[in-house]
């Protein structure tokens, strides 16, 4: 298990490499120059265009551009925005509001998705199985714009129960609307997987095994209908906490949240290098660690599956 | 011979006097029956003469039977009705627009009204179709496709190359997809074909699969019929693609036939930015997209190209529902 | 163990969130007091460090713009008056400026403001070195071409500027300019103090200037916090104790906030697309929509086949601007928030006029585009697709789908539109000239004069990537009457002669003028008083007041 887990711990150093490089390519490749843009449709000052093309290395090659980014890297120093800010302040400031927002939608989404996954599962072909298939199928067609647009409306112009939007320094409450907006849609996936897999396995043998042991029912569900579903919704949540975690530009957007989501958007519009990279690779990051946790949760669940 | 009959002597070995039927033979230690004595032969007995049946065929005897394919199979093949000969259903051009009837409710001969730009909304919809399910479907089959493929071989195989493939996904999922879609699709700008977009969606969207796929054949890997069919001789590929592949593809189809939605809305948003199709293209996206601004006062333009959006969605997500119980012979109702 | 593990992972799940959840909670205090009089207003994040000299955009323009008072200020309609400046005196053909400063004014840092604030800022500014955006505003300034040398140090002066004592200095221009005194009241004329130049870094974190507000936080992303200048004795009347810019990333996000009226957002001065229909009516805000200062026009690049500056081009552009309904545009899909295009200025133009000759060119008439457009044809054959192209991230996708609609319909021919991506890449084709077609364009003044609107956009020496003119118009006549409006002695003679220019324009039609966004947008129901637009169609953050 050490062993396996260093060497998982050795892959990011490639990955990490090939992130950044890949992403710095990319925005390199972005059509348009940031410098003349940030003059608008005013006139453009060649002299005071050269300079900022200076201090950016914005008039090196492609390639001296990525070392020089990465040397600095190496001792923390992820550059400044074309705004004079700090890479790494303005991602600081942005990720707290992402994380909270993410996880209460990660929650949301695990509890509900997986509650309605089991009904669902369990009850196939009843009314409700039917209604919770129809919810799930508005949500996944809905775009969530309308979805938030219509919430923000009812629960917080029109009934005054949620706050509007989530502004800076967001409280739980503030968050509430905007994590079960984000939340919806892969709440919708998990109820599916989840009732797919419930009712795949409910017909193993070893639920019939189980059942005429004398087990209860509830207990057959526990220890090993549910233990045995659980893997591609596991799989699934893994990837959706690294996705959370990447912000959602729409919902961000929508609930004046500042986080990580409107932070990538703006910046890719802008063709901000230094910026772009630095928060792609933490998100990679964050991946290759919620991946690491999903493969040992798939040791937890099926004994099976040895890692050496 | 005596009239004492023992029951012994009843039975039809005709060989009276003999303790036979109560022994138990060398090594057993209670009484076991002749195989030619039980009736169970009638049950384990195969039928020979039956035409020998893939699991495929199976399931297909199995689809023919279940109302929600049927269903599910008619709604799909109207859509591709509509998608392929447009014109049957509606007689005007979805991009000749007049101001004039912007946002107009509907009348005769306009069942859906009018949307923001005075264009009857029903012809869009149905000229829509084309564009939103080649899209849709095309994009899934080739995440499906790709996605299952490397995420099996990546869960079978193990070792290094599952190393390298799902350090491969941990890259792509943390891309940016407006990134690189942007830069991805300006270098095939001139191309006016959806498929453009279709790699761009599968080139973004095989990570999500694939990481499900590996899980479900790691899982899979491990069954019994697995380690049967190897001890029978069946090469690990065999095994892989007769075997495992089949039994993990319950949560790939889900995934997959979901996903089909969030694919129609996705080209929109690229169109949007004017990177994917030419913007007199109609799709069902494009519209729900271009609605968004009227959603308070003029909801029903976005609700028709939504309501045609979810329909083909839900006719998907049956027929996926309906190929995967086919599939599993355990989920088998009748 | 492992089921452990599963239980570890959720605790720390929950732990985190509780956390999260309590640090929030913490310091959520928002602002229910009835005590302070602040006006929390609609913002976006500076694009660059609050220097004057270096901001182009709204986000840091705004709170510049109450943080320094210039040598003359402009009303809520753009008409000038002196603020800083006692005198601004012209010489005899407007080629030198005699500039005096009233008494008394000082910095919020408690230095006075010298001839010597304005000439050593000035110079910062025009200066390559110091990589200043608005540097070019001062290139009709004697000497700023040194300054855009190789090897500067940053320090040389603009040798146009001549302080003669504390509160006078004088200032030698290129070219005749009768603008000049409505010029200087642009924020990057601002003068900095002493302090700036010691650390221009920190300076743009927390800026020392002499307007109405002094400097109180700058909080990134978030907001940027004025208070009433307590020293300040300029021309406006501070009805509040401070405006606070919050930092939105949504502008629909900005009206709910309005709408709900809890304290998060006073005003906004913008209304989004989802609301332009209802805002007027809406009884949970205060509207505000008038005809404002910013044009919205489009460009077909002179250089384009079949509609080059002859006979033939003409007639087509000519048709085209007939072929499109304005009104039926500003109608359906603007819903009535902008005004029909009469000319190339706007009407918060000083010496705006609705009837100048050829504005016929700009009136709906389709029988007679129709016609223009086959005379043009028996010259040469138009055959292909007019393609129209603006930015994807600016929202114009509705005007230009609406063009193309009209003229497909009322001119018969194909048009088609062509959006992309992004703003910079948008800006990269155009100064490129690599636009095969039509492109959106637009002007938001810098200063209300119509010499910013014609000059910068249409005049020979801003064509060929010098400065504005992004569709390479080139007429000396033009050219001609700007001029003499700028040597002209004062400011009605020289408004004259610009009408007589735009005359010119609306014949040959360089950009084709759709219409004037109105300023619109909307206050809380919690502003009392005060709330209106001005020229620059941003709300009257000064007037405004709570009580």
């Amino acid at each position: 298990m050490g062993k396996y887990l260093l060497r998982r711990i050795l892959q990011m150093i490639p990955v990490v490499l090939g992130t950044t490089l890949l992403v710095y390519a990319l925005v390199f490749l972005l059509p348009g120059d940031p410098v003349k843009a940030m003059f608008g449709d005013k006139p453009i000052n060649e002299a005071v265009a050269a300079q900022i093309r200076a201090e950016y290395h914005l008039d090196q090659p492609f390639i001296i551009q990525y070392f020089i980014y990465l040397k600095n890297a190496l001792t923390l120093d992820f550059g400044n925005t074309f705004a004079g800010q700090p890479v790494i302040d303005e991602i600081a400031r942005a990720f707290p509001v992402t994380i909270k927002l993410g996880l209460m939608a990660f929650v949301f989404e695990a509890i509900f998705g997986v509650t309605f996954g089991i009904i669902s599962g369990l009850k196939k072909g009843k009314w409700y199985d039917t209604v919770i298939l129809i919810v799930s199928l508005l949500l996944i067609s809905v775009p969530t714009f309308v979805t938030g647009f219509v919430l923000q409306y009812l629960l917080g112009i029109q009934w005054s129960i949620l706050p509007v939007t989530a502004g800076a320094d967001p409280t739980f409450l503030d968050l509430l609307m905007p994590a079960m907006v984000l939340g919806s849609v892969s709440m919708a996936y998990i109820i599916r997987l989840t009732r797919a897999e419930i009712s795949s396995n409910i017909a193993e043998d070893y639920v019939r095994t189980a059942r005429a042991k004398g087990m209860n029912n509830g207990q057959v569900m526990l220890r090993h209908v549910l233990r045995n579903s659980l893997i591609p919704v596991v799989t699934y949540l893994g990837q959706d906490i690294g996705g959370l975690m990447g912000g959602a530009m729409i919902t961000e957007q929508i609930f004046n949240i500042h986080g990580i989501g409107f932070l990538t958007y703006q910046s890719i519009l802008k063709g901000e290098a230094n910026l772009v990279v630095s928060i792609v690779t933490l998100l990679m990051l964050i991946f290759v660690v919620c991946n690491l946790v999903v493969d040992m949760l798939y040791a937890a669940l099926d004994p099976r599956i040895r890692y050496a | 011979m005596t009239n004492n009959t023992t029951e012994n002597e009843l039975n039809e070995s005709g060989e009276p006097g003999t303790e036979y039927f109560m022994e138990t033979l060398p090594g057993q230690d209670r009484y076991v029956a002749p195989i030619e004595e039980t009736p169970l032969q009638d049950v384990d007995s195969v039928d020979e003469s039956a035409p020998a049946t893939s699991m495929w065929a199976d399931a297909w005897r199995t689809l023919r039977r279940n109302p929600l394919f049927i269903i599910s199979g008619l709604v799909i093949i109207f859509i591709i009705v509509v998608a392929l000969a447009p014109g049957l259903f509606t007689k005007q051009d979805p991009n000749a627009c007049d101001l004039a009837n912007s946002l107009s409710p509907a009348e005769s001969g306009h069942p859906f009204g009018f949307d923001l730009q005075g264009c009857d909304v029903y012809t869009r919809v149905v000229y829509g179709t084309r564009t939103s399910l080649s899209v849709g479907v095309f994009s899934t089959l080739m995440v499906v496709l790709i996605g299952t493929l490397i995420g099996a071989i990546a869960g079978f195989c193990g070792g290094w190359i599952d190393a390298v493939l799902s350090r491969i996904t941990d890259i792509f999922f943390a891309l940016p997809m407006l990134l690189g879609a942007i830069v991805v699709l300006q270098m095939f700008k001139s191309s006016k074909s959806i498929w453009k977009v279709v790699l761009v969606l599968a080139l973004f969207g095989w990570v999500g699969v694939c990481r499900i796929a590996r899980s479900a054949v790691l899982e899979a890997k491990n069954l019994e019929f697995n380690t049967a069919s190897t001890a029978l001789g069946s090469t690990p590929m065999r095994n892989l693609f007769r075997h495992i592949l089949p039994n993990s593809l319950a949560p790939i189809i889900v995934i997959g036939t979901t996903s089909l939605a969030s694919y129609i809305v996705a080209e929109a948003t690229l169109s949007f930015l004017g990177v994917g199709l030419p913007t007199t293209t109609v799709s069902w996206g494009g519209d729900i997209s271009s609605a968004q601004t009227n959603l308070q006062t003029d909801p029903l333009v976005l609700f028709y190209p939504s309501a045609a959006l979810a329909i083909t969605v839900l006719a998907f997500i049956m027929m996926g529902d309906a190929v995967k119980d086919a599939l599993d012979p355990k989920s088998r109702t009748a | 163990m492992k089921k452990k593990a599963l239980a570890f992972a959720a605790m720390a799940c929950s732990v985190a969130m509780l956390l999260s959840a309590c640090g929030g909670s913490n310091n959520a205090s928002t602002t229910a007091d009835g005590g302070a009089n602040i006006i929390y207003a609609y913002n976006s994040e500076p694009q660059n460090p609050l220097i004057p000299s270096n901001t182009n955009e709204t986000g840091g323009g705004k709170p510049g713009d109450l943080l320094f008072s210039r040598l003359v200020s402009f009303d809520k309609d753009g008409n000038a008056s002196n603020e800083v400046a006692e005198s601004i005196t012209p010489n005899d053909d407007a080629t030198q400026y005699t500039i005096k400063l009233k008494s008394g004014w000082k910095f919020t840092d408690g230095t006075p403001v010298t001839a010597e604030s304005f000439t050593k800022a000035w110079s910062y500014a025009a200066n390559a070195k110091n990589a200043q955006k608005a540097s070019s505003f001062f290139s009709t300034i004697k000497g700023y071409d040194d300054l855009q040398k190789d090897g500067l140090k940053g320090d040389e002066q603009l040798s146009g500027l001549k302080v003669v004592d504390d509160s006078t200095f004088t200032v030698d221009l290129n070219q005749s300019d009768s603008m000049f005194p409505v010029k200087v009241g642009y924020l990057a004329f601002a003068p900095l103090p002493e302090s700036f130049y010691k650390d221009p870094k920190a300076f743009g974190e927390a800026p020392v200037g002499n307007g109405p507000y002094k400097f109180k936080s700058w909080d990134h992303n978030k907001q940027i916090e004025l208070v009433k200048n307590t020293d300040y004795k300029g021309n406006e009347d501070v009805k509040n104790d401070g405006v606070t810019f919050k930092v939105y990333t949504d502008d629909t996000a900005a009206y709910r906030d309005i709408q709900s009226n809890n304290g998060a957002l006073d005003v906004m001065e913008s209304v989004p697309a989802s609301f332009t229909k209802t805002f007027k009516s809406d009884k949970k805000v205060q509207p505000y929509s008038e005809a404002g200062s910013v044009i919205q026009t489009f460009t077909i690049p002179s250089t384009l086949e079949h509609f080059k500056n002859d006979e033939e081009g003409q007639l087509r552009r000519e048709a085209i601007s007939m072929a499109i309904d304005r009104d039926q545009i500003i109608d359906k899909v603007l819903n009535g928030n902008a005004t029909a295009a009469t000319d190339f200025t706007s009407p918060k133009t000083p010496g705006y006029s609705d009837s100048l000759t050829g504005s016929d060119n700009l009136k709906f008439n389709a029988s007679k585009a129709k016609e223009l457009w086959a005379k043009a044809d028996a010259i040469s054959k138009y055959t292909g697709t007019l393609t129209f192209s603006y930015n994807a991230d600016g929202g114009a996708k509705p005007i230009y789908d609406a063009v193309v609609n009209q003229l497909k319909k009322n001119l018969g021919i194909d048009a088609a539109t062509n959006p992309i991506p992004t703003f910079q890449e948008f800006r990269d084709a155009v100064t490129n000239r690599q636009m095969t077609g039509a492109f959106r364009t637009g002007w938001q003044p810098d200063y209300p004069s119509a010499e910013n609107y014609l000059w910068q956009l249409y005049s020979t020496a801003a064509a060929d990537g010098k400065g504005s003119n992004d569709g390479d118009y080139k007429n000396s006549a033009f050219d001609d009457l700007c001029l003499q409006a700028a040597a002209a002695k004062d400011t009605d003679s020289a408004n004259k002669l610009y009408q007589q220019a735009q005359e010119i324009l609306l014949k040959d039609l360089p950009a084709i003028p759709l219409y004037y966004s109105n300023a619109s947008g909307v206050a809380s129901l919690s502003v009392k008083s005060g709330f209106g637009m001005d020229w620059q169609n941003l709300p009257t953050y000064t007037e405004m007041s709570k009580k």
